[in-house]
C-alpha cells in the first residue's frame, strides 16, 4: 500500500539548555500548567533518567505521548526541535534527500539521545536551527485517562494556562532565505505564511508548517540562529485573555503587545518570558493548511509587520523582534 | 502520497434556491459558480473553488464527498488499491465539473460514493492572499461564519468494515472509539489530517449522512452562531448548544431547509494524522449519554436516529 501520509507528519518537541534548570522547570510546571513527565512503574526502564537534576521532560495535558518540552542544565540556546515521521524508511528517505543536498544526517539509536525516543537523525539546516527526526516516543496516553475521559483541565492545573500542546518553535536566522530553502526542499515543509521587503527581493519570515495548524516552524530574520519563541496551544481568545491574568498575578511581565491578534498566521497570542530569559507564547487559532502543491501562503510586506504581528496595537515594540536563548 | 483533507461534498436538495441561500446568507459560504440545476460554493477558511455542491434533486442526499490528494500520481494508484479492495472504481474527466479536475470515483464498503481528486481550481482565502485583515469578508456579516468543512458524519450498516478500509486503504485511524455491545466499533470518529476527525462513521443505513460538520473559529463563535441561527428562526437541536463528551468539543446541530443535518464545531484536538502513533480513546455504551451530551448526560433519540 502507498496511499501513506509520508515525511514529518507532528511536531514531537523542543529541547532547550537553560542555566538555571531548576527556575526554568518551576516556571513550566507552576507558572505555565505543565506536567512532568513520569513513566510509571509499568513501563520498562529507560537507557537514561528521565527528569534528573541535568535534563526534565515535560508536555502538555492533551498531548499523548510522553514529552513535547525537553529543558536541560547548560549554556542557554536551542537545542533542538524533535519531529516525528512514520517508520525507519522515512529516517532513510530523509537521510538520503539530507545528502543530495550535500549535508549529513546524524544517524542516532533508540533511547540513545533522549527517553523513551525510538530511532532518530539529527540535522543542521543550514543558516537554522538543529532538527531531530524519529520514528517513535512512548506513548504514555492522556493523562486525563484513554477511556471515557473528562476531556478537562486537570484539577491540579486549574488557575494555570495549562496549554493543550506544544504548537510551534520561532527561530531567528541572519538568512531566512537558506533556511526556509532546506526546509521546504528538503524536508517537505510547506510555507503559510511570506513576509518579504516591500519590493519582494528579499524574505524576511515565513510561517512553515508540515501538520494542518500552518506553522511548526516560525522563521525570522535576526542577529543569529537563535530560539525567538516556545508556543504552546490554548482552546480559543478568551481562555488567553483568562491566562493573561493569572499570568500577571503571578507576577509575570507579559510582551508590550498584550493578549493580541496575529494577522500572520490568523492567531491570537500572548507572548512573555520566564526567569531564564525563555519567550513562551500562548496560541489559539491559526489557518488550516495544505501539504498540497496548489497550497498558497499569505503574502505580506515589510510595510504591514506592525499589522502582521499585531492587528490591534499601535506601539512600537523592537523588543518582539529580538530573539529570546 | 495520501488524502490531504475532505473536500468538497455534493447534497442533493429539494429546493436549489433555499438552499443556496440558507449556506450563503445563513452559514456564511458564498457561490463560485451557479449553473443548471447546481451550486458550487466555497468556505472562507478554504483556498479552493468549492467545498459544497448543492444539485436539484426531488429527495436530500449525500451524492458524493470529494478526497484532495497531495500527488497527482495517487489517483492511479487509487484506482488500483480500491478495485483490489473490491469497490468499483470510474474516472471522471477534468472540466466536466466547473473547478475541478480529473476525479477516480468509487464506493465505499458503506456504499457512499467518493470523488478523489488531486486539482481544484485555486482562489485563495476569503479575506485575501496579501496583507489580508484576520477578519471575516463584510459580506460574511450576520451569518454564523462557518470556516471549512471539518467533517463528514456517515453511517455504515458495519462500522468496523468501514473504519478497516479507511484505514487499509486511505490511511486513517481512529481518535475516539463507542464500542458496540458486541465488543466491535459502535462509532468511530477518524481523521487523516492532525484535526480530530475528518470522516465519522455511525451505524445506519448505507449511503446515509448524518451530519455535515462546519469548523467555527471560537467556542463564542458557536454561541454567536446559534444566536444568529435562533434569531433567522433556524431551529438548533433540543439541547441548544452542547458539548460532546467525546472530544470534549463545542457544538451545536440544526438543518438545512431540505432537511440535511449540518453541525457547527469548535475544539482543537491535536491528532498524529498518520495512524498507528496514538492508541484511540474508547468509550463503553453505559458511558454514551456523557460522551455524546457532556452537560445534559441524556441521550437525544431524535439525534441519534435521524439520518438523511
Amino acid at each position: 500500500m502507498s496511499l501513506q501520509h509520508r515525511g514529518i507528519h507532528r511536531l514531537g518537541y523542543v529541547r532547550l539548555a537553560v542555566e538555571d534548570l531548576d527556575a526554568a522547570r518551576r516556571f513550566a510546571l507552576d507558572t505555565l500548567g505543565l506536567i512532568e513527565y513520569d513513566a510509571g512503574p509499568a513501563s520498562p526502564p529507560a537507557p537514561e533518567a528521565r527528569s534528573s537534576q541535568e535534563r526534565v521532560y515535560l508536555r502538555c495535558w492533551h498531548e499523548a505521548h510522553a514529552y513535547s518540552y525537553v529543558l536541560e542544565r547548560g549554556a542557554p540556546r536551542l537545542v533542538e526541535i524533535g519531529f516525528g515521521v512514520r517508520d525507519t524508511d522515512d529516517l532513510a528517505a530523509a537521510t538520503a534527500r539530507i545528502a543530495t543536498a550535500g549535508l549529513t544526517a546524524e544517524a542516532a539509536g533508540a533511547g540513545e539521545v533522549l527517553a523513551d525516543l525510538g530511532p532518530s537523525l539529527a540535522v543542521t539546516v543550514p543558516a537554522g536551527p538543529t532538527l531531530r527526526l524519529f520514528t517513535d516516543q512512548a506513548v504514555p496516553g492522556y493523562v486525563v485517562g484513554q477511556k471515557a475521559p473528562d476531556w478537562n483541565t486537570p484539577r491540579s492545573l486549574r488557575g494555570t494556562p495549562a496549554p493543550l500542546f506544544l504548537t510551534h518553535v520561532g527561530v531567528t536566522t541572519p538568512d531566512p532565505e537558506t533556511a526556509i530553502a532546506f526546509l521546504t526542499d528538503v524536508l517537505g515543509f510547506g510555507v503559510s505564511e511570506l513576509l518579504t521587503t516591500d519590493d519582494g527581493d528579499r524574505t524576511l519570515s515565513a510561517l512553515l508548517f508540515r501538520t494542518n495548524n500552518g506553522q511548526d516552524i516560525a522563521v525570522y530574520l535576526g542577529i543569529d540562529v537563535r530560539l525567538h519563541h516556545v508556543a504552546f496551544a490554548k482552546e480559543d481568545e478568551v481562555d488567553i485573555l483568562r491566562d493573561a491574568t493569572w499570568l500577571r498575578q503571578d507576577g509575570v511581565q507579559l510582551d508590550l503587545y498584550g493578549p493580541t491578534r496575529q494577522s500572520y498566521g490568523r492567531t491570537f497570542s500572548v507572548h512573555f518570558h520566564d526567569p531564564c530569559g525563555i519567550r513562551y507564547e500562548l496560541c489559539a487559532g491559526g489557518r488550516f493548511s495544505e501539504l498540497h502543491p496548489q497550497f498558497q501562503p499569505v503574502r505580506w510586506t515589510e510595510a504591514n509587520l506592525g499589522k502582521a504581528l499585531a492587528f490591534y496595537d499601535n506601539v512600537e515594540n523592537k523588543e518582539f523582534l529580538t530573539p529570546s536563548l | 502520497m495520501a488524502v490531504t483533507k475532505v473536500g468538497r461534498v455534493v447534497l442533493t436538495v429539494t429546493d436549489l434556491d433555499e438552499a443556496v441561500r440558507h449556506y450563503t446568507e445563513t452559514m456564511g459560504l458564498s457561490v463560485t459558480t451557479r449553473r443548471d440545476g447546481e451550486a458550487y460554493l466555497r468556505l472562507p477558511g478554504d483556498q479552493d473553488h468549492h467545498n459544497l455542491v448543492l444539485q436539484q434533486s426531488d429527495r436530500a442526499s449525500l451524492a458524493s464527498f470529494g478526497i484532495k490528494m497531495s500527488d497527482p500520481g495517487d489517483l492511479e494508484e487509487l484506482e488500483l488499491v480500491a478495485g483490489r479492495a473490491g469497490a468499483d472504481v470510474r474516472r471522471v474527466s477534468g472540466g466536466e465539473h466547473p473547478g475541478l479536475g480529473e476525479a477516480v470515483v468509487f464506493r465505499l464498503p458503506s456504499e457512499h460514493e467518493v470523488w478523489a481528486y488531486h486539482d481544484i481550481e485555486h482562489i485563495g482565502w476569503a479575506e485575501g492572499m496579501e496583507n489580508p485583515d484576520p477578519v471575516p469578508e463584510d459580506a460574511t456579516a450576520g451569518t454564523v461564519h462557518a470556516q471549512r468543512i471539518d467533517h463528514v458524519a456517515i453511517c455504515a450498516p458495519d462500522v468496523g468494515d468501514l473504519a478497516t478500509f479507511l484505514t487499509e486503504v486511505l490511511d486513517f485511524d481512529s481518535s475516539e472509539i463507542l464500542i458496540g455491545p458486541d465488543g466491535r466499533p459502535g462509532a468511530t470518529w477518524m481523521y487523516c489530517t492532525n484535526t480530530m476527525h475528518d470522516i465519522a462513521v455511525v451505524p445506519g443505513p448505507g449511503a446515509g449522512l448524518h451530519h455535515v460538520s462546519f469548523a467555527a473559529d471560537s467556542r463564542a463563535a458557536v454561541i454567536n452562531g446559534i444566536d444568529t441561527l435562533r434569531h433567522r428562526g433556524v431551529p438548533t437541536m433540543d439541547f441548544g448548544l452542547t458539548r460532546h463528551g467525546i472530544a470534549g468539543v463545542t457544538t451545536t446541530y440544526f438543518h438545512d431547509p431540505s432537511g440535511i443535518r449540518n453541525e457547527l464545531f469548535f475544539g482543537p484536538y491535536p491528532t498524529p494524522g498518520v495512524p498507528g502513533q496514538v492508541p484511540p480513546v474508547e468509550w463503553e455504551m453505559a458511558e454514551f449519554a456523557r460522551g455524546a451530551f457532556y452537560y445534559e448526560n441524556e441521550l437525544d433519540m431524535a439525534f441519534m436516529t435521524e439520518i438523511t
